[in-house]
Formats: C-alpha cells, sequence, structure tokens
C-alpha cells in the first residue's frame, strides 16, 4: 500500500515550487525503505504541494494566527508545531477560499469573521485600535516636546543669569560645596595640581 | 526530606520576618548589637534557605514521586544535569530557586559592601528579607514544592522535550540572575530613601551590581533568544511574547538608569529621576513575574494557572504605593545640584537617551497589555502578534541606535557648531557610504536601509572614538600607539567598556535587521532527490535528502533525516534534523512514550547566513521526508553581539583604581607630622 | 525517618536562632563592618575634580571641546580641584621614597602600619569632616580644614547620635539646630 502510493506520487511528481526545483534522483523506488518505527518519527506528513508554498498563500496566512493558542501566525505553526492539529486544517481553509477566487484581504475577512478579532496577528488600525498604534508615539513625542521646552527656557534662564553674575558657576558634584569665595590659586598650588594630574593619570 | 525543608522553611520566614521588622523599625540606630543581629538574619536566611534547597535537590535525585513537584517534572530516566535543572523547570521549585538566589544576593552584599555604608545596612537586609518572604510566603501558601500526593506513581510525567535543552538549563536562571539581582540597588535606594543618606554614596555602593543585573538580564535574554532559535524551530529568535516584553522591561529601565546616573554622578542632576527608574526596574522585574505565573496575558511561557498571581498583583501594588510614597517625602531632599546648561551637551542628549529607553519600555508594556485594554473597552478579543510590535518600536528602536552614534560625539556642558561639524563629519560619511553602497546592491526595504546606515554612523563613531582617544593620548604623555591604546582603555575602563557595549547594540541591530532577508520553502523529498533555494546573498544551496534513520540515545527515540548540502555548487558538508521520541521506564524493561514527538532543528552557522533545516516528517512512515529549509542571514551575529556585550560589562566593572600610592600616601604624611607635633 | 527529620528542622532552627540572637546577649558590641575595601579613586571629590579637568583636557585633544569653552571650563574646573586639594589636607602629600634600601623599605611598612592603624582609630572616634575625612583633633568643634561644624551630640528630640555635617537626625528626621 505504501509502496504503492509513493510509486504513484513519484510519477505524480508535485515537487515544484516558488524558487524551488526538485528533481527526480531517478525511477529507483526501492531507495525509500520504510522506518522501523513510524511512530516515533511524529505524525505522517502530507507531501507538500505547490500551493502550500504560494507566496499567496504564506502572505495570507502570516496575517493570522493559529487558534491552538501558540501565538505563532498559521503558516509559522503549521510548518514548525507538527503537534498541532489546527494550523493544518486552517491551512485547508485558507486554501478552500482562494479556490472560490477571494482576494486577500476577503480571505482574512472571512477569517475574522468566523473566528473573531483575535485571528488577526495585529489589531486593523481602525477606530479604538489606533490608540495601540499611535499612543506610545504620542506620549514620547508629548514628554519629549515638554522636556525640550522646559529645559530651552531653563537653560536659556540660567545663560542670562551667568551673563549678568559670572559668579560661582556650578561645579562637578561632589566638589561644589567646597568652592564658594575660594581665594585666587597661587603658583605651589597650581604646581601641586598639575603633579596630581600626573599621578591621577599614571 | 520534605518535613526538613517544609520546617525549614517556616524558619526562614521568621528569620526574615524579624530581618524586616527590627530592620525597617531603626531600633538599631545607636544600638549595634541589634545592626549586628539584623544583618545575622540575612546570612542565617540564606543557610536555612540551603538547607530547603537540599531537601528539594535530595527528593529530585531519589526519584521520590511521591512529591507531587519531582512526579510533575522528572521521570527515572532523565538525564542527570536535567534532574537537576528540574529545580527550576516548574512553577514551585523556581520560586525557591528565587528566594534562595535572592537571599545568596542579600548575603553577598552584605558581606562585600565597605563598611562606610555601614548606616545603610540594616535596611537593606529589611528590604531584601522583606522581599524573600515574600517569596517563601508564596510557597508556603500558594505553591509549596514540598507538597506530597495521597499516591505514589511508578514514574513521572517527565520534563518536556522542549525544556530538555542546555539552554533551558541556563537560560533561565541566568535571567532569574538578572531579575532577582534588581532587588539589590532597589535595597539601596529605599535604604538611602529611608535614611536620607541620599548623597551619592548609595549610587557608588550599588554600581557594580546595576551592572551585574544588567549584564545578567542581556545575556539571559539572549540565552532565550538562542534556545527559541535552535528548539522551536521557527528560525526565529523574538516573537514579542508577553514573557519575552516582560524581561524586556526591565532591561530597557536598568539600560537608561545605566545612563543617567552618569549625569548624577558627574553633575549631581536626575537625583530623583534614577530614583525612580531603580524603582521602577524593581517594580517590572516583579511584573514579569506575575505575567510568568498569573496567566492573565495568554503565553507559551506560562506556567498552569494558579492562585499565585494574585499573591504577586498584591505585592506589586504594595510595593509600588511603598516606594513611591517614600521617595514622594524625601522629594525635598533630592535637589539637583547642578542645571543642564545647554541643549547641545552630553546632558542633554543622554536625556532624550531615556526618554527613549522608557517610551520604548512603555510602548512595550501598553502592547502587552492592549488587549487586556481592549477588551476592558470594547468588550472584544483582539491579539497583538509581531507585525504590531515591530509597527510601534522599530522607529522607536531606530532613533535609539541613531542617539547612540550621537552621545558620544557631544561634550559635556555644551558642544560648539564648530566642533560638531568636526566631530559628526566622519561618521556622517560612514553612514551615508553604507546607504549608497545598499542601494547600488538593489537594497529597497525602507528599514533595513536605515538600520544599516545608523549601524554604519555608529561604527564611524566608535571607530572615530576610539582612534582620537588614542591618538590624543599618545600625544599628551608621548606614549607609542599600542600602550595609549591600551591606557586609554584601561584608565578610562567605564567609558570604552561601555563603547564596547554600543558596538555589541549595534551588532544585534545588524542580526535583527538580516531577520527581514530570511527566504524559505518546504519540499518533500525521496532518497536522492534534491531542492534548491536562493539566498539574500545571492548563494544558491542545493539540498539532497540522503535518508532517515532511527536509533536510540538516552531517553528516546530518534529519527534522523539527513540532508548533503552544496553551496554554489561545492559540497558543504551534512546537516542532520530530528524527531525525538521520549519515553519514560517505570519498570525494567518497561517502555511508555512520555509527550508528542519533539523536532530537533540542524543548523548550520555562517557568519553570513545560517542554514536552518526542519525535519516537518515522513510521508507514511517511509524515508519520504518533508522538510523546511530555511537560510536566516546574520543570525550568528546576535550570539557574537552578546560575546562583545560581555567583554564590555566586564570591562566596565573591572575593579581597580582604588585610593592608594598617592591618596593614601598622602594622608599617611599628614600623620606623620601630627605625631610629630605631639597632638 | 520522620522523626529524624523533625530533629534535624528543630537544629537548623536552633542554630539560626542563636546566630540571630547572640550578638544582643552582649549589648555595645561593634557595629557590623563590610569588607574594608579602599574607595575608589573617582569615587572621592579629589578623584571626581581630577577626572573632570582630564576630562576637558581630553575632549579638547579629541576636537569635541572649542578653545573657548575650553578655557572657560577650565578655570571653573581648576577652582574647583584647586578648592577640594586644599581641604583635603592642609600639607604637601609626602612623596612616596621610592629609591630606599630594603632596611629602609622595612622601617617604612612598620611606620605605614602605625599610621594605618592610627588613621582607622582615628575613623572609628567619629571625629569625622564631612569633607576632609578624619580629623586629628578629638575634641575639635570645628574642622581645622575648611571651618565645618564638627559638633557631635544626640539630636534634640530623640537622642540618636548624630553625624558630623548631617542637617537631619537620621532617628527621627528632624532639623539638626546649627
Amino acid at each position: 500500500m505504501t509502496r504503492r502510493r509513493a510509486f504513484l506520487a513519484g510519477f505524480g511528481g508535485a515537487l515544484v515550487a516558488g524558487g524551488l526545483r526538485a528533481q527526480q534522483a531517478g525511477p529507483d523506488q526501492d531507495q525509500t525503505g520504510a522506518l522501523r518505527d513510524p511512530g516515533a518519527a511524529g505524525r505522517p506528513h502530507e507531501r507538500i504541494s505547490e500551493r502550500d508554498n504560494a507566496e499567496f498563500i504564506t502572505a495570507v496566512e502570516k496575517r493570522m494566527h493559529c487558534t491552538c493558542g501558540c501565538g505563532l501566525d498559521i503558516y509559522t505553526c503549521r510548518t514548525t508545531d507538527f503537534t498541532c492539529s489546527f494550523s493544518p486544517v486552517l491551512h485547508q481553509e485558507v486554501l478552500a477560499l482562494n479556490d472560490e477566487g477571494k482576494s486577500a484581504d476577503d480571505i482574512v475577512t472571512a477569517f475574522v469573521a468566523k473566528y473573531g478579532e483575535k485571528v488577526l496577528m495585529a489589531p486593523k488600525p481602525v477606530g479604538f485600535n489606533i490608540a495601540g498604534y499611535v499612543v506610545p508615539g504620542l506620549v514620547i513625542l508629548l514628554v519629549g516636546g515638554i522636556m525640550f521646552a522646559i529645559l530651552k527656557r531653563r537653560t536659556r534662564v540660567l545663560a542670562a543669569a551667568q551673563a549678568e553674575a559670572p559668579v560661582a558657576p556650578p561645579m562637578p558634584a561632589g566638589a561644589s560645596h567646597a568652592v564658594v569665595g575660594a581665594p585666587p590659586a597661587s603658583q605651589a598650588e597650581l604646581e601641586r595640581l598639575t603633579r596630581e594630574m600626573q599621578e591621577f593619570d599614571q | 526530606m520534605t518535613i526538613l525543608g517544609q520546617l525549614a522553611l517556616w524558619t526562614a520566614l521568621l528569620v526574615g520576618l524579624w530581618a524586616a521588622v527590627v530592620g525597617f523599625s531603626g531600633r538599631w540606630h545607636g544600638r549595634p548589637e541589634l545592626a549586628l543581629s539584623v544583618t545575622r538574619s540575612v546570612y542565617a536566611l540564606f543557610a536555612v534557605l540551603v538547607v530547603a534547597a537540599i531537601s528539594l535537590w535530595k527528593g529530585l535525585i531519589v526519584h521520590d514521586f511521591n512529591i507531587e513537584y519531582v512526579s510533575s517534572y522528572t521521570s527515572r530516566n532523565l538525564p542527570g544535569y536535567f534532574i537537576f535543572s528540574a529545580f527550576w523547570a516548574g512553577q514551585k521549585g523556581s520560586l525557591l530557586f528565587w528566594a534562595i538566589v535572592l537571599s545568596m544576593f542579600a548575603a553577598v552584599a552584605q558581606w562585600l559592601t565597605p563598611a562606610r555604608y555601614r548606616a545603610l545596612m540594616p535596611y537593606v537586609a529589611a528590604v531584601t528579607s522583606t522581599v524573600t518572604s515574600f517569596f517563601i510566603t508564596v510557597m508556603l501558601f500558594a505553591a509549596n514544592p514540598f507538597a506530597r500526593m495521597h499516591f505514589t506513581p511508578p514514574d513521572g510525567q517527565g520534563l518536556n522535550p522542549q525544556l530538555q535543552n542546555i539552554g533551558m538549563v541556563i537560560h533561565p536562571p541566568m535571567l532569574y540572575l538578572g531579575y532577582i539581582s534588581i532587588t539589590i540597588p532597589f535595597a539601596f535606594a529605599i535604604a538611602a530613601l529611608l535614611s536620607r543618606r541620599v548623597d551619592a554614596g548609595w549610587l557608588v555602593a550599588i554600581r557594580k551590581w546595576t551592572l551585574m543585573s544588567w549584564l545578567f538580564l542581556s545575556i539571559g535574554i539572549t540565552l532565550g533568544m538562542w534556545w527559541a532559535y535552535v528548539e522551536l524551530g521557527w528560525g526565529g529568535y523574538w516573537a514579542w511574547d508577553p514573557v519575552e516584553n516582560a524581561s524586556l522591561l526591565p532591561w530597557l529601565t536598568m539600560s537608561a538608569f545605566l545612563h543617567s546616573v552618569m549625569i548624577q554622578e558627574k553633575r549631581g542632576m536626575l537625583k530623583r529621576w534614577n530614583m525612580s527608574l531603580i524603582i521602577g526596574s524593581f517594580l517590572l522585574s516583579i511584573f514579569g513575574t506575575f505575567i510568568t505565573r498569573s496567566g492573565v496575558i495568554a503565553s507559551v511561557h506560562s506556567f498552569t494557572q494558579s492562585s499565585v498571581g494574585y499573591f504577586f498583583l498584591g505585592f506589586l501594588i504594595a510595593a509600588g504605593v511603598l516606594s513611591f510614597t517614600l521617595l514622594y517625602t524625601r522629594w525635598e531632599r533630592l535637589e539637583p545640584d547642578s542645571q543642564l546648561e545647554s541643549m547641545v551637551s552630553r546632558e542633554a542628549a543622554f536625556l532624550f537617551n531615556n526618554l527613549l529607553f522608557v517610551g520604548i519600555a512603555f510602548s512595550v508594556l501598553w502592547g502587552t497589555l492592549f488587549p487586556i485594554l481592549s477588551e476592558a473597552v470594547r468588550g472584544t478579543k483582539i491579539a497583538v502578534g509581531p507585525p504590531f510590535f515591530n509597527k510601534v518600536n522599530v522607529p522607536l528602536g531606530l532613533l535609539l541606535l541613531g542617539l547612540t552614534g550621537i552621545g558620544p560625539l557631544i561634550a559635556w556642558r555644551k558642544a560648539s557648531t564648530a566642533n560638531l561639524k568636526r566631530q559628526f563629519a566622519g561618521p556622517v560619511a560612514t553612514g551615508l557610504a553604507v546607504l549608497a553602497l545598499l542601494l547600488a546592491s538593489g537594497m529597497r526595504n525602507f528599514y533595513a536601509l536605515m538600520s544599516l546606515a545608523l549601524a554604519g554612523f555608529v561604527a564611524g563613531t566608535l571607530t572615530q572614538e576610539f582612534a582620537r582617544g588614542t591618538r590624543a593620548r599618545a600625544r599628551m604623555y608621548a606614549e607609542s600607539i599600542p600602550i595609549a591604546f591600551g591606557r586609554l582603555v584601561a584608565r578610562n575602563r567605564r567609558r570604552y567598556g561601555g563603547y564596547l557595549v554600543h558596538l555589541a547594540m549595534l551588532l544585534y541591530f545588524v542580526a535583527f535587521t538580516g531577520y527581514a532577508f530570511k527566504t524559505e520553502t518546504e519540499a518533500t523529498l525521496r532518497p536522492g532527490d534534491t531542492a534548491t533555494l536562493k539566498s539574500a546573498f545571492g548563494h544558491t544551496y542545493t539540498f539532497t535528502h540522503m535518508g532517515v534513520s532511527q536509533f536510540e540515545q538516552l531517553n528516546r527515540v530518534v529519527t534522523q533525516a539527513s540532508v548533503q548540502v552544496s553551496k554554489n555548487g561545492k559540497s558543504i558538508g551534512v546537516v542532520n534534523s530530528e524527531k525525538r521520541q521520549h519515553f519514560s521506564e517505570p519498570a525494567p524493561g518497561v517502555r511508555e512514550k512520555s509527550f508528542e514527538p519533539s523536532t530537533e532543528v540542524g543548523i548550520r552557522y555562517n557568519l553570513q547566513e545560517d542554514l536552518y533545516i526542519v525535519y516537518a516528517g515522513s510521508v507514511d512512515g517511509t524515508e519520504e521526508a518533508v522538510y523546511r529549509f530555511t537560510l536566516n542571514p546574520l543570525v550568528v551575529w546576535v550570539w557574537i553581539g552578546c560575546l562583545v556585550l560581555i567583554v564590555g560589562a566586564l570591562v566596565t566593572m573591572w575593579p581597580g583604581g582604588v585610593v592608594s600610592g598617592p591618596v593614601r600616601r598622602g594622608q599617611a604624611g599628614y600623620e606623620v607630622q601630627l605625631a610629630g607635633t605631639g597632638q | 525517618m520522620n522523626l529524624f527529620e523533625i530533629i534535624a528542622a528543630v537544629l537548623v532552627a536552633l542554630a539560626a536562632v542563636t546566630v540571630i540572637i547572640a550578638p544582643l546577649t552582649r549589648p555595645g558590641q561593634s557595629a557590623p563592618s563590610g569588607a574594608d575595601d579602599p574607595e575608589e579613586v573617582d569615587d572621592t571629590p579629589k578623584g571626581i575634580a581630577l577626572a573632570a579637568l582630564r576630562e576637558i583636557e581630553f575632549d579638547r585633544a579629541t576636537g569635541k571641546l572649542s578653545d573657548e569653552d575650553y578655557s572657560q571650563l577650565k578655570t571653573r574646573y581648576t577652582t574647583a580641584a584647586l578648592a577640594v586639594l586644599r581641604t583635603e589636607s592642609g600639607a604637601e602629600p609626602a612623596r612616596p621614597d621610592t629609591t630606599g634600601s630594603s632596611d629602609r623599605l622595612a622601617a617604612g611598612d612598620v611606620v605605614e602600619a602605625m599610621i594605618a592603624d592610627r588613621v582607622r582609630r582615628l575613623e572609628h572616634s567619629g571625629i569625622r569632616c564631612p569633607a576632609c575625612g578624619p580629623r586629628p583633633e578629638s575634641d575639635a568643634l570645628f574642622c581645622s580644614g575648611c571651618g565645618r561644624s564638627l559638633t557631635v551630640g544626640g539630636c534634640a528630640s530623640c537622642g540618636t547620635p548624630l553625624v558630623p555635617g548631617s542637617r537631619f537626625c537620621e532617628g527621627c528626621g528632624t532639623a539638626v539646630a546649627r
């Protein structure tokens, strides 16, 4: 039985897909041996058809969640999670809707009607969902704008104050408290500072 | 030894409460013996929890399947290291793991913190003990790892095959180490607020801790990505899953803190902001735990749903309210020492860097919670997946990448236009050159172009910083170029270590960009059949199916499909992909299949692009196999980036430069003089 | 077996309690001391001031600072650094003797040890200026280096000993009268 199906498939040779060219190595069917323990190799897998790989189908499937709760899109789930029983069914549904000649958007609409809005990988940017997309950006812009305005004003005020009275400018933290009213530096002190700097740098 | 473990937990709870109550009461002021008692409690807490942990490990090792936890996550034939790591594979065990690691960090903090911070330590002990006690409470009242069952099954249920991976042995502990170690900086922040010693001292005390948590978080997150990549089989490493997002949140706020803390150290500004960032990071780490354990938001990472979530929610709210109230009461003491002097300055660049870090954190949090919000507002369930997060966060991420290149070029305090021109000319030219090159080679993906051009810009900045720094040093100190380079880095470890981390981020971004160019196809092949696939780099790969073999290995039956791969007509070797059927052996000679067969991806790493081969299954139980072939460009640079990041962080943290030589001797000379004058 | 475990648990609990309670039986025992590692240079006031100076030298050398901004900042930071140096010690630091014979080095080590001991005792005596570090004058009311008040007394409100230089009591938060 198995042999015969493999044989028929060999005649079918349905292995050509977008970007992919498969060649038959030869008509020698005996190379395809049976597995000793097929059950350990996971569920039997269907042969891949040209349509399974079609860009149109995969693109549509990548727009929608698998309903098994894995969080992946239908295409990724059916090609990754080989224990999922949902994604192959959803894949067949996509193929069926495509057979009816529906466009990508129509297929997605049909899925939303059937499974609810949560089937979409990303919510449609309409109504309240717009908030989902724009709120973070708006908040950042708003906070950034306010920050910019306040800081701009403060720096200008500070610059003006410094221009008027150039006293005790701000100092690095930790040193600031000790400088108010400091006497001018003597030559010896400057020399010592130079020496300290050299030691510090070694 | 569940009774011992159980009683050890109760003892630990009492010890933790003693440290918390006495520590917070402040009665130890002027009573050093009480302060000593609090410190001792922290050590005792750790020791007692070690006893509890040993009890659980003992149960795991001797296969005491009467213990519910042991029976749920192990089986007799589970390889030894997975028995060891089963300690943190489940909800209950990982709570104990969390508690013991936290108590260890707390003990290390008490032990290693220099004596000059003595006045903070009992408060620090109080905070760490409170958090530890909370975890112990959750275990004792909601998720007891020592709970026994009414019967003893002959064999345990075994560990989920996807967790039977070396990545899973180290990824969760690393991430936990990151999450948990945030508690220490948080404890110091609270201690500083409580003791009203809010000068820069506490910042110095926690510097290494913040870097360490950040490093652990970075490694933990990257290891999680690596695990997802090699184990989950979808050829990616980041899916914007709620739990992944939750781990990213504290990482973002900690990254913001690592930058803004420099402004406080140098200029005495942003004190309140830094406090808030530390408190926020801690709360986000608890929030991450809450997300993982409550099942509030659907995620692949979730532990089974349980009442534990309510405990975490309560703790999160209480900790948030108390911390920020405390911060509010100390608000006046956190006056900045100085003011921003110019909008074109390093300080201003850091401010906007912080805005972006926190903005992205908000954006990720917003996206993660948006389904809940939407359901509350509209009553409709929606889902937010990668397309949503990418749309919102990719532009923000690119802005941040741009700032990585801008910040280091601007001087502190202020920069003049002429200097800016001189600084930016090289990096901007590099970025534009990269852009032109990519456009010429036919790339039209907008975000990819932006990302790579910005990466070029940042690379230009980094090169220029190292080159000009070295040259300046060589000139100023008359040193040869290699020596100048070495000393430049050695004497400015924080700055140049930080630049290495920037380089790591650059590599991450380049790797992320590569994700947009992956190519894949599925094929059904019989032995000898071939499939071909063209890569984004223009190489043509030919895959020849060689056959499927089955054999036994450890606790599983392996079905291995082998593919011979040729690149541009030249053979580059064989790649194997597997199905693994795990089994358990409740009695000698008796075998039961456990779990569904799992898939092991065959990966061939390459600096340009990885071959990623998935054996999807066999047709009709024969050697005719279904494959998915994926070419993943640049993925390997994520892992290389992580290594660079570790090196950079280590350079930054490297100890040294302590007060010695001139300074110490200076004081000594002073004392000699004093003794001579007879005082 | 159960009994054995219970005994073990009781012993663990007893050991923990002993460790925690032991200090309370001996009041006045010195406070727990963490690792006594020296402060990193870059975190001392002098380190911060010198680092600031070095940074602008570097920023000018690498072309980030214009000469005008440089000279302005240089004046500022030099003033700050000098202030730190003045407060740090009244005297010039003794130069380390690097040319001495082995005998002199050994003698030097002894002196060093005595000095270190003295410094430690001074640090523990509590006479410490917030700006200048430990002070030699054990009965000083004001720091001889910078003139700050060194008054060590109890808080008027709760009696908690006050750390020199503090503006508020760390026990109750009452403002310290000056």
